[in-house]
């Protein structure tokens, strides 16, 4: 019995657990008082039962018997062990007492008439002294979950896959029991013996009984019943579930008792343990099916798929062959795409492109900020700085603004590339510039954060930080969030530049934050992500990875992707934090991720542009660029433009 | 009867100033202006580190801080009508944090609902709403009022509950003890809240439209009800209502659920150990709620509510006003 409620308690408290169980002081040794278990009476070493069956220790004690080795006296020239089964009453209700009774007599019954190389002997059944006692044969061996427990970890696929034959095979037999099937209804590691020979064993039948279509409350153990059992029913594709819930925990060492019940299409075999063979996984998880009728029709018809699994068809063969086609397929997967077109800068490109009213903007550190037609990438126009451009154009009416290394922010026609307005900072501009209504919100190496006026290109406030600033800002609300070089992510009032929160991180914030859910995500040069409260800054949750994230975070949904200079592109859960998936380039990343139609794009310092599946991460195409892809893209109709250190710009299909 | 007609027909209302725009322009926005005149004009001001510089003519009103936060709550326990003991414990903490503009207000509330014999509960209770506080405390509020937040608020309060775990486990093995608990802990920060959860002490928001429970109980039969497998009725009835799947202090390991709320326009909320809502309607605990202004009534009255339904476990109830 797992789940034990006890007088004067208001839960039930699963006693049988792995952990406790195997830790827990042995009854009677403990200080008297100390716990408030229920102390079963357990008889000495050398008693002796009907003359004939004497008492040399104790093997276990469940919640109504006590297990204890015994010998067999009657054969006087050879050693015959077997196994003392007492059941003990502690129950304060005569009802329950009764019912107890019953169960133990019914197994009692039951295995008397049953003849299975898995299911236990028995010898002798009788009442001595007012208790009642059941002889049994002796199993040599240890049950499932001390073996798991020993092997502190998944135990392998092909150990598990022979014994889920077996323990097919006694289901079966159980199951073909006339006039009535039987269901054994507690199926779980504790209740499976191996022996030394690695042959299975079903051990206590204290709850199994013939198919009764009445309802009941018996429900074995919480973890492993189906939910039907819940509702009293137990047909034989109930115990299909407990098996399958059985290999799952074998399989992957998470213990279904701890975890959410009938929860295990959440919990994929091969999410939890990526060695497992799919044909085996599949075979368990139709096991666990919530509704009895899309499991297994049979224990038999489950057998049969298990055989037919790679893992059992072939014994002999080894895993290179598998290993070889991951390499093969890794190699071969590097399907690309088609270039629309290409235009050459004198520099680098390293701003991230606008496009808008059919044109794409770009800066490069040629100084030339370059309108190019979005459709067949003729050059429209340029403008020359005085320094280098690294940071982004936006597009706000029929201006295109963007700051260069001279230190000043530009202001051009869109059409003609007209110079409207400058306006001048003390330092080289790299931050991005941001526009809300009319108001232009940009930082600079000269540590300050502007808001200007778009129209006219004046200052409407400035606010001073630490460090230079190169995050670029984001909008929402009254606020307006960006990091500085100083460690701090801000969040000043759109309206005065007045400071609402500061939070510090623990290295400069190059990386430009999003705002999703009353959140402010945003990366740190200290490798972290961080998902900060809009109301005060406060981090709501962490990601941590293994170097600076310098990529912007892009959120669409429930996700936040960004980019780490440890080579992974993360999909991470909004809400929590959690890692939905990774992508691993194996260079580094700066760009950020744009998310368009269900695939994530973005460069890499490989001279790569990677397109990925939003939804899991895997590779869907990759574009070789002459260069470190440090740009992020921007995608229009159908096509990604981006920049590239070969001082190009791609328009690639996306 | 002191009725003042209304002197004065209500008068137009003021031209709102925030109706200008706010950058306030007064050129026709055509012209070029000359940046560098601004900026000369912007570089004679003060230069002081960390400051906002706005321009000259500063006619931008102040911003108005939000007024500040409301928040009260009343926490009651009581050892029902069946029990021999109480063990329930309940732990509530409300403290300002400063901010740079508009101090926030921090909130902790637990209810640990206790199991085990010889006292096993009771001492676990304590024991989890113990450990839930002096972390949080230690690794939130203190760095808080000293400024310097650096834990995340999700990590932060699911290490807690399983603080909680790991100390109740190891005192239970050292005294061979069955103990363990339940435990709710709500913390609140800003305009959200973070719970970690572990058993069937329930988290409630209640606003205009209802209540509605935040946590997932750990029964078994709760999870059917989830599932729709099983009707809450007929649930009341069922002999393993109170059979918990996960606890505190029962295993080396808990798996502990994190719930992240933003509060929004919610107007209480309400933690309830299942001695409260296994016998009290959500119905009942809501009209009770939105019917007593005090907090310190309204929580009687819903311990009131359970002792009259017969009181058959210990009743623990905390209840926040977040507005």
């Amino acid at each position: 019995m797992a789940l034990i409620k006890k007088p004067g308690t208001t839960k039930g408290i699963d006693l049988n657990s792995s952990s406790s169980g195997a830790e827990a002081d042995p009854q009677g040794t403990a200080a008297p008082g100390a716990g408030g278990r229920v102390v079963a009476p357990v008889m000495q070493p050398g008693v002796v039962l009907q003359g004939r069956y004497v008492i040399e220790g104790t093997l276990g004690i469940g919640g109504m018997s006590v297990v204890y080795r015994g010998r067999d006296l009657r054969f006087k020239d050879v050693v015959r062990p077997c196994a003392i089964k007492e059941m003990y009453q502690s129950a304060p209700d005569s009802n329950t007492r009764l019912l107890n009774l019953k169960n133990f007599e019914r197994e009692a019954g039951l295995l008397a008439t049953l003849q299975h190389p898995a299911i236990p002997k028995v010898f002798d059944f009788f009442e001595e002294n007012g208790r009642v006692y059941l002889i049994l044969e002796l199993i040599q061996g240890k049950d499932l979950e001390t073996v798991l427990d020993e092997a502190k970890g998944p135990l392998p696929e092909e150990r598990v896959a022979r014994w889920a034959v077996q323990l097919c095979e006694v289901l079966s037999y159980l199951h073909n029991q006339k006039p009535e099937p039987i269901v054994f209804r507690d199926m779980k590691p504790s209740n499976v013996m191996v022996t030394a020979d690695d042959r299975i064993i079903l051990i206590d039948f204290g709850i199994a009984r013939s198919l009764v279509r009445t309802r009941g409350t018996v429900i074995g153990t919480e973890g492993y019943s189906p939910p039907e059992q819940y509702k009293g029913i137990a047909e034989p594709q109930s115990d299909l579930y407990a098996l399958g819930a059985t290999l799952h925990h074998l399989l992957t060492a998470s213990d279904p008792r701890t975890e959410t019940p009938f929860t295990f299409h959440e919990r994929p075999l091969r999410q939890l343990n990526p060695q497992i063979s799919p044909e085996f996984a599949a075979v368990v998880e139709k096991a666990l099916s919530y509704d009895m009728k899309t499991r297994w029709a049979s224990a038999e018809e489950m057998r049969l798929a298990l055989l037919q699994t790679p893992t059992l068809r072939s014994k002999q063969g080894g895993g290179t062959a598998t290993a070889g086609k991951v390499a093969l397929s890794r190699a071969s997967g590097a399907a690309t795409t088609e270039l629309v077109w290409r235009f050459v800068c004198e520099d680098e490109v390293r701003s991230s492109p606008c496009v808008s009213n059919g044109m794409v903007f770009v800066g490069s550190y040629d100084t030339n900020l370059y309108a190019v037609d979005a459709g067949r990438g003729e050059f429209r126009w340029k403008y020359a700085t005085e320094g280098g451009i690294s940071s982004s154009p936006a597009v706000w009416n029929d201006i295109v603004i963007v700051g260069s290394e001279d230190g000043a922010v530009y202001a051009c026609d869109i059409r003609r590339g007209v110079l409207r307005w400058t306006f001048r900072t003390s330092k080289p501009v790299r931050s991005s510039p941001r526009v809300l209504d009319r108001v232009i919100f940009i930082g600079s190496d000269d540590q300050h954060f502007y808001a200007i006026d778009g129209l006219r290109g004046a200052q409407i406030w400035k606010y001073r930080t630490w460090m230079p600033i190169r995050s670029s800002a984001c909008i929402a609300g009254e606020s307006v969030y960006f990091g500085g070089g100083d460690g701090f992510v801000y969040a000043l009032s759109i309206k005065n530049g007045g400071v609402r929160w500061k939070q510090r991180t623990q290295q400069p914030v190059i990386s430009s934050p999003a705002f999703a859910e009353n959140m402010v995500i945003v990366g740190s040069m200290d490798n972290t992500l961080y998902a900060l409260d809009s109301e005060g800054g406060w981090p709501v949750w962490k990601y941590r990875t293994n170097h600076y994230v310098n990529s912007s975070p892009f959120v669409l949904g429930t996700r936040v992707f960004v980019g780490s200079v440890d080579g992974n592109l993360y999909a991470i859960e909004l809400k929590n934090g959690k890692l939905a998936w990774k992508y691993d380039t194996g260079s580094q990343i700066t760009s950020s991720p744009r998310v368009e139609q269900g695939r994530v794009y973005f460069g890499a310092a490989d001279g790569c542009v990677y397109c990925l599946d939003a939804a899991n991460g895997t590779l869907i195409w990759r574009y070789e660029t002459q260069g470190p892809v440090v740009s992020s893209p921007a995608i229009s109709e159908g096509v990604v433009y981006i920049g590239s250190l070969d001082h190009a710009l791609y328009a690639l299909r996306a | 009867m002191s009725e003042n007609p209304s002197p004065e027909p209500p008068s137009a209302p003021a031209p709102d100033p925030s109706d200008t725009a706010w950058w306030s322009d007064e050129s026709d926005g055509t012209r070029p202006l000359d940046t560098h005149a601004v900026m000369a004009q912007g570089d004679v001001l003060d230069r002081r580190r960390g400051e906002t510089e706005p321009l000259a003519d500063d006619a931008l009103p102040r911003e108005t801080p939000p007024p500040p936060p409301a928040i009260a709550a009343a926490a009651m326990r009581h050892i029902g009508q069946v029990r021999e003991t109480n063990q329930d414990a309940i732990y509530t903490l409300i403290s300002s944090i400063p901010r740079e503009t508009g101090d926030a207000t921090l909130g902790l509330f637990v209810i640990a609902d206790g199991m085990g014999g010889h006292e096993g509960g009771e001492i676990a209770s304590r024991m989890a709403v113990a450990a839930v506080a002096r972390r949080v405390i230690a690794d939130l509020l203190v760095p808080a009022i000293e400024g310097s937040i650096n834990v995340s608020l999700q990590a932060l309060i699911v290490d807690a509950v399983q603080e909680a775990n790991r100390t109740i486990w190891e005192h239970a093995r050292m005294t061979g003890s069955d103990m363990g608990t339940t435990c709710t802990a709500a913390l609140l920060l800003g305009r959200s809240l973070y719970i970690g959860h572990v058993g069937d002490t329930r988290a409630y928001l209640i606003d205009a439209s209802g209540i509605h429970q935040l946590t997932t109980d750990h029964s078994a039969v709760g999870r059917l009800i989830e599932m729709g497998q099983l009707d809450p009725a007929e649930a009341r009835e069922h002999p393993l209502r109170s059979q918990l799947y996960r606890t505190i202090g029962q295993h080396p390991e808990a798996a502990v659920d994190l719930v992240f709320q933003p509060i929004g326009d919610a107007t209480h909320l309400l933690l309830a150990s299942d001695g409260l809502w296994g016998c009290v309607e959500e119905a009942t605990m809501l009209r009770i709620v939105q019917s007593i202004d005090s907090l310190q009534r309204a929580a009687r009255a819903l311990v009131d509510a359970a002792n009259r339904a017969g009181g058959p476990d210990n009743i623990s109830v905390v209840l926040v006003r977040l507005v």
